[in-house]
Formats: C-alpha cells, sequence, structure tokens
C-alpha cells in the first residue's frame, strides 16, 4: 500500500515539475531559427530591390502590443528588424511575419520566455 | 568760357584752347560739346586694355566642363536659361551649370585629362571659378548645392592648382583624387574619399579625408572627424505608422548618404536618423531610395503592414 502511496505521489509531482518545465522553457524550435530569423524576417529581396516591413504571404505575424521605444529596443535585440507599427486596436511591435504557424508560434514562445507579451495574428 | 572735366582735374583741353581764340558763343558751344565727347572716348579707351589685360592674367576661354554620356532629363543652365544637355555641350561661363532631374545623371570631363565629375540623379553644379592663373595652375572651382558627385581627378602636375566642390556647409578641396560628394536638402554634406585627400574645409577649419575615409559636414558646424569608409546603403527602419492617409516613417541611414523617399530627397540629422510623414500609396509601398557619396545606390520598398 505504500509503496503505491509513494509511487504516486512520486509519480505525480515529476509530471507536475516536468510540465512545468516544458511550459517555461524556451520552445527547442528557437534555437535553431532565431539566428535566421534575425536574418531574414521583415526584409526580403525582389529583385534589385529590397523589400522591408509586410512581406507577402507571411501571414502569420508575431506581435507584441504597446508602443514604448524601450520596449522596441526589447524585440530588436532579439530580432533586428522589428518594428513599430500600428493598427486600429493600437501601437504595436511588429515582430516578424511567418508562412507556417508554427514558426509564427515558436518565435512568440520566445518572446514570451523573454518576458514579452508576444502573440500571433493572422493578417488577411 | 569752356569748362571741361580735364580742367578740373588740372588738365586743359586742347580743343578748349582752341575755342578760346574763336569767341563767338555758337562756335564755343559746339567746342564744348567736341570737347566733352573726346574726353569721354579717352577715357573708355583708357579703360578697354587694362579689363582685357585682366581676362588674361585669370580668366581663359581654354578651361571648359565637357557634358558626357547625359542620362534622362539632364538640363544645360546658362544665366536664367536652361535647355536641354546634349553630349559635347560645353559649360564655360562663371554661373553655367548642370542639372538632373529623378533618375536622370551625366559626365562631366574638366578640360583635357584633369578628370571626371560623375552627377547623379537631382543634383545641381555651377561653375564659380574656371581659370588658368598667372603661373599656369588650373583653378577650377564648383559649387553644388544638392545632389551627388563622384570625382576621379588626375594628381596635378602644377603645385598651385586646385579643384574644389563648395556646397552650403563648406568646402572640399582635392588635388588628385578619387572621391564623392553628397549634399543633401539641408546642405549637409557628406565626403567619402578612395583615393588621396580631400580636405572639407568649414568655419575656419580644415579636416583632411585621407583615402578609405569618409566625414561630413553641417552646416554652420565645423567638419566632422573622419571615420572609416562604410559605402554603406542599409536602411534601418524603427517605425511604420499609418494615421489617416499618411504613414510616419522613423528610421536611419549612414549619416554621409542621401535619402529619397517618394522621390521627395529628404534630410536626415548629423547620425543619420530621420522622421517623417508622406502619403501612403494605395498599395502601401512606399519607394525608398539610398545613395551613398560614391553613388552607390539601393533601392528599397516600405510594405506597410
Amino acid at each position: 500500500m505504500n509503496k503505491y502511496l509513494i509511487t504516486g505521489i512520486v509519480g505525480s509531482c515529476l509530471w507536475v515539475s516536468l510540465f512545468s518545465k516544458a511550459q517555461t522553457q524556451p520552445p527547442n524550435c528557437t534555437a535553431m531559427s532565431l539566428s535566421e530569423v534575425n536574418e531574414s524576417v521583415n526584409t526580403f529581396q525582389q529583385g534589385n530591390v529590397i523589400v522591408i516591413g509586410r512581406v507577402p504571404n507571411h501571414r502569420y505575424v508575431v506581435v507584441v502590443p504597446g508602443k514604448s521605444n524601450k520596449l522596441l529596443n526589447t524585440v530588436r535585440n532579439y530580432i533586428a528588424n522589428a518594428f513599430m507599427a500600428h493598427h486600429r486596436l493600437g501601437t504595436y511591435v511588429y515582430a516578424g511575419g511567418f508562412s507556417r504557424r508554427q514558426d509564427a508560434e515558436c518565435v512568440s514562445l520566445f518572446l514570451r520566455s523573454q518576458g514579452l507579451d508576444a502573440r500571433v495574428v493572422y493578417f488577411h | 568760357m569752356c569748362v571741361s572735366f580735364f580742367e578740373i582735374t588740372g588738365f586743359r583741353c586742347a580743343s578748349c584752347l582752341f575755342s578760346l581764340k574763336e569767341s563767338t558763343p555758337k562756335t564755343s558751344m559746339k567746342n564744348w560739346w567736341t570737347c566733352n565727347l573726346i574726353v569721354v572716348l579717352v577715357g573708355l579707351v583708357g579703360t578697354l586694355p587694362a579689363s582685357s589685360a585682366k581676362d588674361q592674367l585669370e580668366v581663359r576661354s581654354d578651361r571648359w566642363l565637357e557634358v558626357r554620356h547625359p542620362i534622362g532629363q539632364v538640363l544645360y543652365l546658362h544665366g536664367t536659361k536652361s535647355q536641354p544637355a546634349f553630349s559635347g555641350m560645353r559649360l564655360q561661363a562663371v554661373g553655367d551649370g548642370i542639372m538632373t532631374k529623378q533618375g536622370a545623371s551625366a559626365v562631366l570631363a574638366i578640360d583635357i585629362g584633369t578628370g571626371f565629375i560623375n552627377i547623379s540623379e537631382n543634383t545641381q553644379l555651377n561653375i564659380q571659378n574656371l581659370f588658368t592663373g598667372r603661373h599656369g595652375e588650373r583653378i577650377t572651382q564648383l559649387q553644388v548645392k544638392a545632389g551627388q558627385v563622384r570625382l576621379q581627378i588626375h594628381r596635378f602636375t602644377n603645385s598651385l592648382s586646385r579643384l574644389e566642390i563648395r556646397t552650403p556647409a563648406g568646402i572640399a578641396g582635392v588635388r588628385g583624387t578619387e572621391f564623392g560628394i553628397s549634399v543633401q536638402q539641408s546642405g549637409k554634406m557628406g565626403v567619402a574619399t578612395i583615393k588621396g585627400n580631400v580636405a572639407t574645409t568649414a568655419q575656419e577649419q580644415t579636416v583632411l579625408v585621407s583615402a578609405g575615409f569618409q566625414n561630413i559636414t553641417i552646416p554652420g558646424e565645423p567638419p566632422s572627424a573622419p571615420v572609416l569608409l562604410q559605402d554603406d546603403t542599409s536602411l534601418k527602419i524603427r517605425e511604420l505608422l499609418v494615421n489617416g492617409n499618411q504613414v510616419k516613417i522613423i528610421g536611419s541611414i549612414d549619416p554621409v548618404n542621401l535619402l529619397i523617399i517618394s522621390k521627395q530627397p529628404q534630410n536626415t540629422d548629423a547620425s543619420g536618423k530621420f522622421a517623417l510623414s508622406v502619403p501612403l500609396p494605395p498599395n502601401r509601398k512606399v519607394e525608398v531610395i539610398v545613395e551613398t557619396p560614391l553613388g552607390k545606390k539601393q533601392l528599397y520598398e516600405l510594405a506597410v503592414p
């Protein structure tokens, strides 16, 4: 009886600790994709023209609501090309646009792990 | 009764002496006019050799800037008139100039063997002085009010020769070099040197910009200390804020560069920062051009979210 009780308690404790760790740790994808993100997000070459801003077909956008320079500088520590933009709902930092939702979620999770209120929105 | 200017200055006119012998009033009046006419003519003839001698000493017609390879809308400026420039056209007189419009360019050859000036779009260049001095030195002083020029100047054989580009912010003087100058609408001048040395002068201070360096000069301030040559056309955008049918753009470029947004030249501050609002096009794409003093260009498109 005690054996089962102890196993149950230890098991549940391990489960909780592992689960909560998975929630707070940055996702595995960030280490691989952030350098790539830094270079390619919000900027792409189209012939001899460099396009900056909203990249076509990159509809999953990571945004961080707010309009302070401090916030923008913090985001730019991780994503150099992030910029401030405006929507009718308010001003936000346009961290980056992605064609695949999972890439956007990955960057969003990383920014959240750094204490930023990042989220993914879909731009029509 | 004859009183002439010569009498006043202590000389005596021969016709007047003659007129004293014939004392009729009619002939006296005639002689008075003749006397004055001679005086005026002698005075005029006396001034002619002086001015032509001065011309021979300082201004010779063997100096010119010849237009080559005009592309797009290039205008030749002469006095208050302007006309389309064509290859082979020569700028010789003080005040003669050349103006390039959006997307246009031209090359000016500085007489025989002195060098070339590559003129970029949205640029105006005028002759301030172009002459050969009494010791054979070639003095070339050109004014660039706005735009970008790149010069390739051969080393001068006469040590007194000099070439100067004057801008609203200061003067860039060279003696055998290859360099570029950008001038913003505000007058801010950027200088980048590839070969030789360029002396930038403003507010009675001169800063030498050697090969591989660049600097800026802001109107009313002395030239900045030279920094390593960048020739970097990168554009950093911090804000793209839509407000009604306008978009506020905040960003930065290398301070020596030129910035053109929606085909309009714009100013940047001493650190290359800018903040401005332009009409938002229906496709929400704003065209931006960044150009270095050496003429390197990069076209950008700001896709406004």
